[in-house]
Formats: structure tokens, C-alpha cells, sequence
């Protein structure tokens, strides 16, 4: 616990030590006993503890460890609603696994930066990484990139590995339509439909692990990403 | 951790004490310590326990907003506690009302309807005799004014993932606080007992 010099003032402050401690004596210049073990703990004694016993009433005692345990827990409480507020409404971290994004996340598990400030003011457009919750399953929340927003026509392809029957759907008000890059491994808008824009969580914009693919995710797709059909249409 | 210090002045303000002006980036997004605390922690509150919503509209009529004739909107219409610490597992039931974004337009956060069915159930659509099957991941959710009502019968049903909080009691106007559960409407605890009846007899 840490005390402050006895003149400070406030409600918690104490009167000045009494003139015969030890360190008033260690003034006077007794070098022996300056040197000597009994003087150290004496003079830590009376420094440290007595005048925290001595000069206080209980309830001061007491009031002075609640007050700093308060101190404590509430600058821990601030810093946790920092982290909570900078995730939320600024930007946070994600883990990206699975083979939906093949060509551009790798299998084994990405560490990526989310953007929160472009899905809350709608600032998001097709090409775009973005994170969005599952519809089927709440808990869960999946990489995807978004392949058309509202009121675009999306021709798709059905089943890719199996046959080449294409479906063409408007994306009603208020949805946007995401795919997973690898369209032969991915559970997307092709099984559960467009997904209302609420569910967005927000945009990948930067890899930050493994090292060797740091960098930025850039909006344009390239050549081979399905999102780049659209962009020719 | 640094990053998170040095965004919202935290570093600065314990090196330097209360009071002297912050370097950090922080101090942009507000001058004064003390307001950019109550900020943080009212917006931590607010997103992680629970917050107060304003209801807007007639479409939960008898259980809110019941009288229609107030033109100050702000002070009689009523005011809510909706909890969040159901976002934590996404554990709904019949009957609850929840706090939901609007599956058509993002920019609606606030809308308060009530859950009549869990994935699973067969909904009978009004004015015809379709029945309609509640995806895995879905709910159905209906106001308790049919007549005055913009809800699943006419979207459809809506991810869980949209919900933003169940709505527990009621805070504004003083004569009407209380609780709010599955009860406080009556047409819902009949069908919540006619279910319960289904079941047993199942």
C-alpha cells in the first residue's frame, strides 16, 4: 500500500511524526546505530506501519483500504469497458478457420482486424470480407463475402460440384446476399438465402496472422473470387 | 492493451494526474475525463446488462402504449428495461417480448413485438390456409395489436441473431411499472396454455 507524505491534505491525511522517532535520531548522527539492524527496523517500523496504526482510528484504517480497493477495481472496471466500447463500436479481432474462404484465408486459422464503423453506417459493398452471425445458428458468427447488396439481380450457381443449373434471384429491401470464396466448400447464401443486414458484425480490413500474410484485404476481388462476376456484369 | 490506452487516454490521465491536458488521440473524442467515463461505462452497461427503450407506435397496444390519444409522444409514451444477458446463449421462449432490428432496413434498431413461435413450429398465415414452417435458427414474432402491426406475417420469420435484448418491465408512465412476461397478455397465456396442453396430451 502506498502512503503519501503526512502533509498532504484532504480527509485522510495525518498529523506530522513526533519528534523522537528513530529518524529524527538518525539526524542527529549516531553512525553506529544508523548502521545497525535494530535502527533499520525501527525506522521502517515507525515510518511504515506505526504511523499507518498510530495516528489513525480504525474506521480511517478501514476507510483508507476500502478506499484504495475501490481505486483499484475501478480502474480495472474502466479499462474492461474500454476494451469492451473499442470492440464493439470501433474495431476488434477475429479468428478466421475453415476451407469456405479458401483463396483468401488459409485453412488453419487467421487472426484478422474487424472494422465496426463501415456495417454500422452501411458503408459496406460487394467485394467486401465482412462477419457475419449465422442465421441458423445465433451463436455462431462466419466469414463470407458479400456478393450483392439490396436490389441487385444475382444469377448463382446451385450445386457446382454436381451440375451447372444456374438460379437467378433479386435480393429483397434491407438484405445483402454473401458467398464463401471456395464455392465448393462453403454453407452460404446459396443454402440459407439472403441474410438481413442486422447480422452484419463487421468488415474484415486487415490480416495481422500469420505474419507471412500481413497486409491489407483489399475490396477488389481478384481474377477467380466469385465476386468477380458481378463486377464484370 | 496499449492501443486501447492510448485511444481513449487512459495512460495519459494516470500519468499526469486528473486534471492536466491528455496527448492522447482520446482527448479528441472528448475533453473531459469524467464524460468520456460515463460514456464507456454507460455504453458497456447499456450493450452488456440492460438499457432503457422508448416505444414507439400502437402495435403492442393492450401492453403498451394501450390509450392513443397523447400528442406529447415523448413523455406518455412508455419506456422499458430490456435486459441483454439473453445474448449470451440466444435462449428465447413463446411469449417473450423481444427488442429486435428490423430485418428490412438496419437503420430500424428498435422494434418491440412479442415471439409466437420457435423453430420448429408450424405458424397458419391470416386470410389463408397456408401454414408456414419456422426455419432452424428462426423465430416468428407478432404484435399484440393484429390489426395495427408490421411483423413476421408480413416478413416472414427472423433470425435469432437480430434480436437485441428481452424486454422485462415496464419503467415509464409511473401508474403502469411492472413486470412483463408471457402472462401480462392474455390472448398469448391462452395460447400458452393451449400449447401446454398439446403437449401433455402428446
Amino acid at each position: 500500500m502506498k502512503m503519501n507524505d503526512s502533509t498532504s491534505s484532504g480527509f485522510l491525511s495525518f498529523p506530522k511524526f513526533p519528534q523522537y522517532d528513530a529518524a529524527s535520531l538518525a539526524v542527529a548522527g549516531d553512525k553506529h546505530f544508523q548502521s545497525s539492524i535494530l535502527y533499520k527496523v525501527q525506522f521502517s517500523r515507525n515510518i511504515y506501519l506505526s504511523k499507518f496504526k498510530r495516528e489513525m482510528s480504525l474506521f480511517q484504517r478501514w476507510a483508507y483500504i476500502v478506499k484504495e480497493a475501490l481505486d483499484k477495481s475501478f480502474s480495472v472496471a474502466k479499462f474492461f469497458c474500454a476494451i469492451h466500447v473499442t470492440n464493439t463500436y470501433l474495431f476488434s479481432t477475429a479468428m478466421v478457420q475453415g476451407p469456405s474462404m479458401l483463396p483468401t484465408f488459409n485453412l488453419n486459422g487467421e487472426i484478422v482486424l474487424l472494422d465496426r464503423i463501415s456495417t454500422r453506417y452501411g458503408k459496406v459493398g460487394p467485394g467486401d470480407v465482412i462477419i457475419v452471425r449465422s442465421p441458423e445458428t445465433p451463436r455462431k458468427v462466419v466469414t463470407k463475402r458479400i456478393i450483392g447488396m439490396e436490389g441487385d439481380t444475382i444469377t448463382y450457381i446451385v450445386d457446382p460440384t454436381n451440375s451447372d443449373t444456374t438460379k437467378t434471384i433479386v435480393v429483397p429491401k434491407g438484405h445483402v446476399w454473401v458467398e464463401g470464396d471456395n464455392i465448393y466448400n462453403t454453407y452460404d447464401s446459396r443454402n440459407f438465402g439472403p441474410v438481413p443486414y442486422g447480422l452484419l458484425q463487421g468488415k474484415v480490413f486487415w490480416k495481422i496472422w500469420p505474419t507471412s500474410a500481413f497486409g491489407s484485404i483489399g475490396r477488389r476481388p481478384q481474377i477467380g473470387d466469385p465476386a468477380f462476376k458481378v463486377v464484370e456484369q | 492493451m496499449i492501443v486501447i490506452n492510448r485511444i481513449w487516454g487512459l495512460r495519459a490521465q494516470t500519468q499526469q494526474g486528473r486534471n492536466s491536458p491528455t496527448t492522447a488521440p482520446g482527448r479528441l473524442l472528448l475533453r473531459s475525463p469524467k464524460c468520456r467515463w460515463i460514456l464507456l461505462d454507460g455504453l458497456t452497461i447499456s450493450d452488456r446488462v440492460a438499457s432503457i427503450v422508448p416505444v414507439r407506435g400502437y402495435s403492442m397496444s393492450p401492453t403498451f402504449n394501450p390509450d392513443k390519444t397523447n400528442y406529447l409522444g415523448l413523455f406518455t409514451d412508455d419506456h422499458v428495461l430490456v435486459e441483454k444477458r439473453c445474448l449470451t446463449d440466444y435462449k428465447f421462449s413463446h411469449g417473450d417480448v423481444v427488442v429486435f432490428c428490423s430485418p428490412s432496413s438496419y437503420k430500424e434498431k428498435h422494434m418491440i413485438k412479442r415471439i409466437t413461435g420457435m423453430p420448429g413450429d408450424w405458424i397458419g398465415l391470416p386470410y389463408s390456409y397456408d401454414a408456414v414452417k419456422v426455419p432452424e435458427g428462426h423465430c416468428w414474432v407478432e404484435g399484440d395489436n393484429p390489426t395495427n402491426s408490421l411483423d413476421s406475417r408480413s416478413f416472414g420469420p427472423i433470425p435469432l441473431g437480430l434480436i437485441r435484448g428481452r424486454v422485462t418491465h415496464i419503467l415509464w408512465p409511473p401508474q403502469r411499472v411492472g413486470k412483463i412476461d408471457h402472462t401480462s397478455f392474455p390472448q398469448v397465456a391462452q395460447q400458452m396454455e393451449g400449447v401446454r396442453l398439446e403437449k401433455t396430451q402428446e
